[in-house]
Order: structure tokens, then C-alpha cells, then sequence
């Protein structure tokens, strides 16, 4: 399950987190969904893992902070903080590779 | 369920066999008996479609059941990739290749990985030069086995670089060629009777098998009975000039006139005829030996041929652009399915990626193969990556169909949607060559990498290039009128569909 964050609560949300993935996405961007079922895979995998969303248009200035330009952007999250970023389309299996090496 | 009667499996691939060259496709000229039967009184697909070409990557999707076309062209197995080979060791069912395919062959590429029993029968296009050294009978001259105004021009020299490659390609088929003294001794009939001795004196009885047959027959060169017992090609008896054995990669305008293609693609439908007569005869065999009941067989190509004009080649000889038309990429796909009820033409799309889980299905090791442990402390490997389809649900008529649509193309260079109604052509690299895609470093590579292709900016929308192509499907099979300027709606439509399937297929 993917919690939704916006420019209002995304710093807090991010501290709070010790070990998680944020997605950067747009609405309309096909691309975002399928990595929308990547994580929903990836979390199957690492149970503990917290899923963050933030919408791109909506969130401009918070997904510039993340150090997202485009989407779809993963953001590993380690002890409260942005550890790891890569843009594009990747398999359960790559992001779980990316988790475990931020 | 009906497929437990499967002890085995016989997978046959016969290179470039063009689908509506063959009777049970529709062809009315072509002498296929042995594949029309076959077709009756089995299962044949009507819409199947190789998805990434040309002939490395279409084994490639064979052997591991994955999508090749987002991900890469003609380069080798890796070592993250999961072969039926690989899964199937350990677990009793025996496998063998015989083949004379030398892109399988291909140094380093490890397209043989993983099979007990393999014997690779030379001499076929790329193996050609191992007899480069032979002395060449000199009643055999190679410009006599094709057309001078191929090769030379007006002034008797040499047109190009393809001019000399093609003589010295022609020169070695003959150096192999003058040791034949039958059609027994062509190329399919030697992989024929090879896979047959497989069957009847080398594999252990007591197993179950699986045998991956790889003809390059019916693939150039164009060699059929008639260029060596001197008689008229009994599909253009008139021909009046040389046999055409081989013809250069070109646009055929300028270079090979309409009735040298005619031509051309006369000798392949000869040539089809001798591959139709082989593997008959091996057909007839495995009934011989009893196997046919607990035998699942499957007929299949990795592409057609581009040999002319229109519906024919749309101006090209050879695959010498990466243009995935109807001609190259829809395929004929067969199978006997012991247990069934054969005699059944089946619509729903299908793709490549397909066969290796009905193979695995077949052989009852498609649902439990994750929960299989070696045993002994090494790694056994699963159908966990495969993105195909096992295809015995539709043939038991449990579902109509697998998929809505169908994709290929080249890696990097251009895809293709069919749907039942339309074929829409993206290209990225339109009017590359062959050396281009078939290279692992292809500009494809590049493109591929651009992350622009799967990502976008906040307020980024969906162009149509004016250089794609919509076609009518029902009214227009073989892709000959572009309709995308008076449909640019759909067209985007279709553009959105292939990259969204093409992005989730890089996400499974």
C-alpha cells in the first residue's frame, strides 16, 4: 500500500521512515503505473519497507528537493533520509537490488 | 488434464519460413503436403508473431520465454538469463539439439547451453567459410549461380563491396555443394536424418526428452533440387537466365529486377517443398517408433523474407533494414498435442516468447517448478522469469485467447503493435542495415538507454511522429497503405499502447 505524500508533510514523512521506497510520479504517466506494481512486488518482498508516493505536478518544489526532474523517480529511504535516486522503469527484482545497496 | 498423456516433447524450428507460403496458411502454389497435414489434424495458430528479430533474438525469447524487444537484439545468452536447458536439468528429462543454424552457433554466444546431446551439421550461411579452402571444381563457377547485373556494372566491374562478398559467399556454398549427390545430401535432409538417428539410437529409451530440432533450411542460400539436376524450377519454369542462389542485401530497385525476385522467391517456395518432404519423412518416423502418442511436436519459424517489391519484401532483398512488416514477423506455428483433439485453427494472438512455457507445461514442470530443490546443493532453476504464455488452456478451449495484441520489431529500431483491426510501426532507427542490429553495440543500444523513453517531465505529452505507420489490418494485411495522416487519434492511441506494454514488460 502506497501512502500518498504532498508538499505539506513530505520532509516529516521522510524522517519518519527508517527504511522505505518513495515514488515520484505524474498521474497520467503510464510508465508511473506499471512502477506503481513494481512497488506494490517490492513491498511483497520487504514487508517492512514504508511505500511513499508524491505526485510530481502537484508536489514540483518537494520532488525537486527528493531530487526528482522526471518521472518515474524511486527514492530509497534510509534512517530518515534520501539515500538513493534513479529515474525509469526497473523490475521488482532491480529495485530490491537498489534498496538493498542504499 | 489431457496433457499428462505428454511423456516428451520435439521442438522443430525450420529458419525463414514464410507462414503464407505454406498450404495450410492459404498458399495455393506451394506443395506442402506434410505441413497441411500436420495442420489438420493438429492445432495451427493463425495470428502468431515472433516479437524481437531476427534470428538470435527470436531464440533467445524461445529458449527463456522472455520478451527480447525492450531489452536487447542479437547479442548472447547471459548468465542472468534462465534457458529450458537450465531448467531442465536434473529433473530426468533428457535434451538434445541438433542443428545447422550458425547464428545458434555463433562463437561465445552459448545458444547450445545446457543440452546433453548436441550435434551441429556445417556448411550453412556464416558456417560457409569452413570450406573457403576446398578447390572448387571448375566446371562450377560462381557468377554462372547468379545474375551478372547483381553484381557487375556497365562497365564490368565489380557495383560494390556486396558485389565481392556475395561471389565469395556463392564460391564457398559451391565448395561444400560439389560433394552433394542427392537431395539427401541438403542441408535440411542431413538435419533431418541426423535428429532421426538421435531418436532411434542415441538417446537413453527409459527417459523422457526434449529435442530442439534447428533447420536453416529454408533460408538462402536458394538451393533447391532444380539448380542441380539442370531442370526448370518447377514454380517459374520459364526462367529464362542463371539460378539465383543468392541475391545481395539491398533495396531491389536499381539492382534486382521484378522477374529475377519472382524468381528468387520460386526457388524458396522449391526449396519449402524439400523442407515440407524432410520433415514429413521425420514426422513418419517418430510415429514409426511409437513415439507420436506421448510425443508433443511443434512446428515453427523465427521470421518470412523480404524478396521484392509490395507484400513481397516492400523493396528490399533480404533483411537488410530492420523493418518488421507482416512478411517478416507473423509466423506459422503448428502443433500435435497428444491427448487433444487436433483439427483446430486457433486466432488469438500468440507470440514466441510462448513455447517455452508450453514446453514446460507439456512436460508437467510449468506450476512446480519454483518448489523443485536440486537436492544436491547446486542451483535449479524455475519458469519464475518467464513473461510468455502456456498456450494448452487455449488449445484445450478452456480460453480463447492470451493476449489482445501483438508486438515486434528490432531492438532500438522499430516497433510494431498488431491488433485484429490495425498494425501501427514506430521506428526509432528506420534505415539502419543489417550490421547495424546485428551487432551487440547496435545504435539501438543507445537509443534504448535514453531514459527519456521511460520517463517524463511534469507537463510532457504524447507525440505521433509523422514518420509512423498505421495500417488496416482487415483490409490491408500486408501493410501497403499508410492510413496514420487521416488517423492520428488512433495512431496515439496505438503509440501509447506499445510503449505502455513495452515499459511493463521492463518492469516483469
Amino acid at each position: 500500500m502506497i501512502k500518498e505524500i504532498t508538499q505539506a508533510d513530505y520532509q516529516e514523512a521522510i524522517a519518519a521512515t527508517p527504511a522505505g521506497v518513495c515514488i515520484v510520479f505524474k498521474e497520467l504517466c503510464p510508465h508511473c503505473k506499471n512502477m506503481e506494481k513494481v512497488l506494490e512486488k517490492f513491498g511483497q518482498l520487504q514487508p517492512a519497507a514504508v511505500l511513499l508516493g508524491l505526485d510530481i505536478q502537484k508536489n514540483p518544489d518537494a520532488a525537486r528537493a527528493l531530487g526528482a526532474e522526471r518521472a518515474p523517480t524511486v527514492c530509497v529511504i534510509k534512517d530518515g533520509a534520501v539515500r538513493r535516486t534513479k529515474t525509469g522503469l526497473m523490475n521488482p527484482k532491480e529495485l530490491l537490488a537498489l534498496y538493498q545497496a542504499g | 488434464m489431457a496433457d499428462k498423456k505428454i511423456k516428451n516433447v520435439v521442438f522443430i524450428m525450420l529458419d525463414t519460413l514464410q507462414h503464407n507460403y505454406l498450404g495450410c496458411y492459404g498458399n495455393k502454389t506451394v506443395k506442402t503436403p506434410n505441413f497441411d497435414r500436420f495442420a489438420r489434424n493438429g492445432f495451427l495458430f493463425e495470428n502468431a508473431y515472433s516479437e524481437g528479430l531476427p534470428t538470435v533474438p527470436v531464440r533467445r525469447a524461445l529458449m527463456t520465454g522472455r520478451f527480447t524487444l525492450p531489452f536487447g537484439g542479437w547479442q548472447p545468452l547471459s548468465h542472468e538469463d534462465t534457458t529450458l536447458t537450465d531448467i531442465l536439468w536434473g529433473r530426468k528429462v533428457q535434451t538434445a539439439l541438433v542443428y545447422d543454424t550458425p547464428p545458434m552457433r555463433l562463437p561465445k554466444y552459448g545458444y547450445s547451453r545446457g543440452f546433453d546431446y548436441v550435434k551441429f551439421c556445417p556448411g550453412h550461411e556464416l558456417d560457409h567459410t569452413t570450406y573457403a579452402d576446398e578447390p572448387l571444381d571448375p566446371g562450377m563457377r560462381p557468377i554462372d549461380y547468379t545474375s551478372t547485373t547483381m553484381v557487375y556494372d556497365a562497365k564490368g566491374e565489380l557495383i560494390d563491396d556486396a558485389s565481392k562478398a556475395l561471389l565469395e559467399e556463392i564460391e564457398c556454398f559451391l565448395k561444400f555443394r560439389q560433394q552433394w549427390r542427392s537431395e539427401d545430401d541438403n542441408y535440411v535432409s542431413v538435419v533431418a536424418r541426423e535428429a532421426d538417428r538421435w531418436l532411434r539410437d542415441i538417446r537413453i529409451k527409459s527417459r523422457p526428452f526434449m529435442l530442439w530440432i534447428d533447420s536453416f533450411d529454408p533460408h538462402e542460400p536458394w538451393d533447391p533440387p532444380s539448380v542441380w539436376t539442370k531442370e526448370p524450377c518447377p514454380y517459374d519454369p520459364e526462367w529464362p537466365g542463371n539460378p539465383l542462389l543468392l541475391a545481395p542485401w539491398t533495396p531491389v530497385e536499381g539492382r534486382i529486377t521484378d522477374e529475377e525476385c519472382a524468381h528468387i522467391r520460386a526457388l524458396y517456395a522449391e526449396n519449402i517443398e524439400l523442407v515440407d518432404k524432410q520433415i514429413g519423412k521425420l514426422l513418419d518416423s517418430i510415429r514409426d517408433q511409437g513415439l507420436w502418442d506421448e510425443t508433443m511436436v511443434i512446428i515453427t519459424s523465427d521470421h518470412g523474407q523480404p524478396m521484392g517489391k509490395g507484400e513481397h519484401g516492400h523493396g528490399i532483398m533480404r533483411k537488410c533494414r530492420p523493418w518488421p512488416y507482416e512478411e517478416l514477423v507473423h509466423v506459422p506455428l503448428l502443433m500435435h498435442v497428444p491427448g487433444l483433439e487436433g483439427g483446430k485453427r486457433i486466432e488469438g494472438f500468440v507470440q514466441n516468447v510462448d513455447v517455452a512455457p508450453t514446453i514446460m507445461s507439456a512436460l508437467g514442470l510449468y506450476q512446480d517448478v519454483n518448489d523443485l530443490d536440486g537436492g544436491h546443493g547446486f542451483p535449479v532453476y524455475g519458469c519464475i522469469d518467464m513473461q510468455g504464455k502456456d498456450l494448452l488452456p487455449m488449445m484445450r478451449g478452456e480460453i480463447d485467447k492470451v493476449r489482445d495484441f501483438a508486438i515486434a520489431g528490432y531492438f532500438g529500431m522499430s516497433w510494431s503493435i498488431i491488433t485484429e483491426d490495425h498494425t501501427y510501426i514506430h521506428w526509432l532507427l528506420k534505415n539502419c542495415s543489417q550490421r547495424d542490429y546485428a551487432n551487440a553495440d547496435s545504435p539501438g543500444k543507445e537509443i534504448m538507454k535514453d531514459e527519456a523513453m521511460w520517463s517524463c517531465t511534469a507537463g510532457a505529452k504524447q507525440e505521433v511522429p509523422d514518420s509512423d505507420e498505421l495500417y488496416d489490418r482487415r483490409k490491408d494485411p500486408f501493410q501497403l497503405k499508410n492510413i496514420i495522416a487521416d488517423n492520428k487519434d488512433l495512431a496515439a492511441d496505438l503509440l501509447q499502447k506499445i510503449k505502455l506494454y513495452i515499459g511493463e514488460l521492463k518492469t516483469l
